[in-house]
């Protein structure tokens, strides 16, 4: 790929990676941006490459080292990659190419998680923060759960993480009557796969 | 190559200050082995650590299992190749994460691999389908920001009269006025929206905007400014 410098080159990886990690300056940003509104080519490795990142993300060993969640999670998930490379994904000295490929295709196939349910409050319903509470569908296996709620303007208002598949509203979060609110619960799971309810809503009583 | 800037690789070996650039232990081990089998053992360890995400990369470019497979391995292969020469270019001059940069380089690999086997699309079915995909996102652009169609403005949409010829083109033209008066992030939020036809979701993602709501709120502000612009050019609907 040639080089980045201006607007019309199009980005380096290095480039096009810092872009997604937003460590560019403002003008090198600037830059990157003025092109992805030129080349369709690169707005769409752009746009592809964000999504396999956040699908991706708890398979990560960077971020998991970078940014260490509870030792519990990290350490389990240790645990399970010691556990999955030592019996599926053998060394690649030991073994040629495609026997890899096969091995590795079987991890892929078992990491896919379905979306996770929500059961209340149904999408669009009412509800009432003092007799209320937020439920979902277990994920799979031992998991740990995100909750966040949003208001109308995309401001975050509360979020939390439980073990639990309910959460009833901290006392000191204040939801106003007859406002909507949109909520969304994301997964993490023992082996580092993970899986969302994506975004559902409610209107305070 | 993918990834690579010239004269980047010289053979330099990391140094204490660069170590410290390198986010991923598996790639410090890597590239500070002098050991050939220490080497290999390195290898193999990054290789395990990183290769679900790897897979996750190729997928996106060859989602059937065979080729993924496939793909998978011609990265490993060009990542190893010229004693890791990619690896040690990202090391001396990599401002991202080791993770965000590799999924980016397996993904142009896969690319480039895929055009060298199959080559691309012909030049004039590339550019036909473009065109036509422009026309279709221009067109529903003007709907949304121009004013309500009035009865007495339709004509019929068949009709293949010079005026409405004419008409299309002024509608058009202004368009593309009204879009050159917009800032680089608005018109790229439009071309995500309307040209590749991706959700307000993928869009905040993309852009690194909070929440699709933010992505709808930039919309409706970018809808408003375009339809004043057209209004001052004249266009009061998006009827010919």
């Amino acid at each position: 790929m040639p080089d980045d410098d201006g607007a019309t080159a199009h980005l380096s990886a290095e480039r096009l990676a810092s872009y997604l990690d937003g460590r560019l300056t403002t003008a090198e940003r600037d830059l990157a941006l003025a092109h992805f509104d030129r080349c369709a080519d690169c707005r769409r490795e752009m746009t592809e490459g964000r999504r396999v990142l956040a699908l991706a993300s708890p398979l990560r060993p960077d971020l998991v080292r970078r940014a260490p969640r509870r030792l519990v999670t990290v350490v389990t998930m240790a645990m399970a990659a010691a556990v999955v490379f030592a019996v599926i994904l053998p060394t690649v000295r030991d073994r040629s190419p495609q026997q890899v490929a096969i091995r590795a295709s079987d991890r892929l196939a078992a990491e896919i998680v379905p979306p996770l349910g929500t059961v209340s409050p149904p999408a669009g319903s009412t509800f009432s923060p003092q007799r209320d509470a937020l439920v979902w569908r277990s994920a799979s296996g031992n998991a740990e759960y995100r909750l966040t709620i949003l208001d109308a303007d995309g401001g975050r208002v509360w979020t939390t993480s439980t073990s639990d598949t309910s959460v009833a509203l901290s006392a000191d979060v204040r939801l106003t009557p007859g406002s909507e609110y949109f909520w969304s619960v994301d997964a993490l799971l023992a082996d580092g796969r993970s899986t969302t309810t994506r975004v559902h809503h409610f209107t305070v009583k | 190559m993918p990834g690579e800037r010239p004269g980047a690789t010289d053979g330099l070996r990391l140094n204490a200050t660069d170590a410290s650039t390198v986010h991923s232990p598996e790639l410090q081990d890597l590239l500070h082995c002098t050991d050939p089998a220490a080497g290999e053992a390195a290898w193999t360890r990054l290789v395990q650590s990183y290769t679900p995400l790897l897979l996750h990369a190729v997928r996106s470019v060859a989602p059937q299992s065979d080729a993924a497979m496939d793909a998978y391995v011609y990265v490993l292969e060009r990542l190893r190749e010229d004693e890791f020469r990619r690896l040690r270019a990202f090391a001396i001059d990599g401002r991202s994460s080791f993770g965000t940069w590799l999924v980016v380089v397996a993904r142009r690999l896969c690319i480039d691999r895929h055009r060298q086997l199959y080559g691309r699309a012909p030049r004039g079915e590339h550019d036909a389908a473009a065109a036509q995909a422009e026309r279709l996102a221009r067109r529903r652009l003007l709907d949304l920001t121009a004013l309500p169609i009035e009865a007495a403005d339709l004509i019929d949409e068949s009709s293949d009269s010079p005026e409405r010829a004419i008409r299309v083109a002024e509608l058009h033209c202004a368009l593309d006025a009204a879009l050159a008066d917009l800032s680089v992030a608005d018109r790229v939020v439009l071309k995500l929206r309307f040209e590749d036809g991706l959700s307000a979701q993928a869009i905040a993602s993309a852009l690194g905007l909070p929440t699709q709501f933010h992505v709808y709120r930039q919309l409706n502000v970018i809808y408003a400014n375009l339809r004043r612009q057209l209004a001052v050019r004249g266009v009061m609907s998006s009827a010919p």
